[in-house]
């Protein structure tokens, strides 16, 4: 019964059409995983991004949910991008997205040490440069090179009372990946994707760090190989409905998880789900 | 030409090197092999893409390993001379003018300490690296003659050691330097103050885990100046080497040759920490003790 109703409800989707305001129509496409760029004037808010577009070629955003990581981390990430496409309209695109994270860990390592002076911060820098060729009508094809440099810092005072070891340092790695993102529209409404990421490399990580232990003063400079398997990566077939102003992605795939805005996958083989939903208008 | 000129222009030869100082070292340390002013341009553009790109994520390498002490090492493990009862005496009482300075340097045991705590800190306690690599450095306050619980390093002199980290393990042997460092030294925690300067190479025999508990410490010191108490030595070319054991007492190697004995081979000298005195030898130890009672063999 329950399948008999999914089939039901997926012929309904396939049959509708929409307004021109619709992802899968050219000059409408989505924006992430691909070059497009909003229209000028142009905002799309949802759970994963909000985003302006300043013209046809240049779109502005942040990341929603970092915002309110207030609860967990004590603190807001704050985030924000610009991405900048091509100015020749055609089946080709090419942009390039350069992005930003921070967070002022502070209150949450002074949480974790039990209220000791202590300091932290997280940056991170995801540069981001995409192409998409909408083949067809039908289909659309994008393949975006991925870069992200974290950089973590932080002390904590010597002779703490909390902690009898002085720390102080900063470490940093760089990630790079590939994602390649196939769309096929169904109809005005539906689009079905297949999205695949593979990590290119990552940099040893480096720290660097200063402590004092006891009398003895300690400065280290030290790297080491980031410990992942041979391949890591991840495909995720997806679906996508787009009506005049909302929008759904959702997929589930296998691999590794990218953790977002950080870039940085996760070692451990498993489901991967995707899912946004937004508003555009 | 042209860029021949602009490197050897001052202005801008003064602008690449204040670009250096915010360049990471390990890009200034990527230098191609070209020669000239061909070489400074190519070292100046990577260095200065790499700074804009942030990408210089490299581990650092370790510094050079002193080899002349790990060779060192393999010799106080191993001492080759084989003692009757009587040369065995006779050689202690030969080192008499020895051991009041191999005495000394028990109040260098503080340096175990001083190891364990530069190592104590886990690099990776998640899991998520691996090959450590590259360099810790531990500058730490001597003790003092005063029995200070929190010695300062203006008035009690200073111990800085520079240790290289390979495959995740803190290298077996380093360098580092004494600088005007007090301690006290003698019997049970001591009564002679003793100030040293001087250049050193350590080794533990055999690469260290960090947080693991230190091993017995081989130090071969240069460019020495000690004082115990008001008499005062310079071994400026000479080396001494002594290695601070881990049940607290101190051994040096020596050939009985220097003290006119015909006896082949090294024999292993040792302040116990029972006031004894032990001779290991390569099939075992006499333990000896001051006055003149024979010295007794044991296994080693």
């Amino acid at each position: 019964m329950r399948v008999r109703a999914g089939v039901v409800l997926a012929g309904v989707l396939l049959l509708v059409t929409s307004s021109a305001h619709a992802d899968q129509v050219p000059g409408q496409e989505r924006i992430d995983f691909t070059a497009y760029t909003l229209r000028r004037n142009e905002f799309a808010i949802g759970v994963g991004s909000a985003a302006f577009g300043v013209l046809d070629q240049v779109t502005i955003g942040t990341y929603v949910l970092p915002w309110f990581a207030f609860p967990l981390l004590k603190a807001p990430i704050a985030t924000g991008y610009l991405k900048v496409r091509d100015w020749f309209s055609g089946p080709v695109a090419i942009s390039l997205r350069g992005s930003f994270a921070y967070l002022d860990a502070t209150n949450l390592s002074s949480k974790i040490w039990e209220d000791a002076d202590t300091r932290a911060g997280l940056f991170v820098i995801p540069v981001e440069l995409s192409g998409s060729w909408r083949i067809s009508r039908v289909v659309s094809q994008s393949l975006q090179l991925s870069w992200v440099h974290a950089y973590v810092n932080g002390d904590m005072p010597p002779k703490n009372r909390n902690v009898d070891i002085g720390l102080g340092g900063a470490s940093t790695a760089t990630t790079g990946s590939l994602s390649a993102m196939t769309e096929f529209r169904v109809s005005r409404v539906v689009a079905l994707s297949l999205r695949g990421t593979l990590m290119l490399g990552m940099s040893d990580i480096v720290v660097r760090a200063d402590f004092e232990r006891r009398d003895t003063r300690v400065n280290a400079n030290l790297g080491a190989e980031p410990n992942y398997p041979r391949v890591v990566g991840n495909i995720i077939p997806g679906v996508a409905f787009s009506w005049s102003h909302v929008n759904l992605h959702f997929g589930v795939g296998f691999g590794s998880n990218w953790l977002p805005i950080v870039g940085v996958p996760t070692r451990q083989v498993t489901v991967v789900p995707d899912a946004d939903f937004y508003f555009r208008f | 030409m042209a860029y021949l000129w602009e490197m050897s222009h001052p202005r801008l030869q003064a602008s690449l090197r204040v670009l250096e100082r915010f360049i990471p070292a390990e890009c200034v340390d990527r230098r191609g092999k070209m020669a000239g002013a061909e070489r400074r341009a190519l070292s100046y553009l990577t260095a200065g893409l790499c700074a804009a790109a942030i990408a210089c994520n490299t581990s650092p390498p370790p510094p050079p390993m002193p080899q002349a002490v790990a060779t060192l090492a393999a010799q106080y493990d191993a001492p080759t001379a084989t003692l009757d009862p009587a040369t065995a005496r006779t050689i202690f009482e030969q080192t008499a003018p020895l051991r009041p300075a191999l005495g000394s340097f028990t109040g260098l045991t503080f340096l175990r300490e001083t190891l364990e705590d530069a190592t104590a800190v886990e690099f990776d306690h998640m899991d998520i690296a691996n090959d450590v690599q590259g360099s810790i450095e531990a500058h730490t306050a001597c003790p003092g003659w005063e029995n200070d619980p929190t010695p300062d390093d203006a008035t009690a002199g200073s111990i800085d050691v520079t240790m290289g980290v390979e495959n995740s393990k803190v290298q077996r042997a380093f360098a580092g330097h004494a600088t005007e460092c007090r301690f006290l030294a003698g019997p049970q925690g001591g009564s002679s103050n003793v100030q040293a300067t001087m250049t050193l190479e350590v080794d533990l025999g055999s690469d260290l885990g960090f947080g693991d508990p230190a091993p017995p410490i081989l130090i071969r010191a240069s460019n020495a100046t000690i004082a115990v108490n008001d008499m005062s030595v310079d071994l400026l070319e000479q080396g001494l080497s002594f290695r601070l054991n881990t049940d607290g007492s101190v051994s040096t190697l020596i050939d009985p040759t220097t003290f006119g004995f015909g006896t082949a081979g090294t024999v292993l000298l040792t302040a116990r920490t029972d006031g004894s005195w032990a001779l290991r030898v390569r099939d075992g130890q006499w333990v000896c003790s001051e006055g003149s009672q024979p010295c007794v063999f044991g296994p080693a």
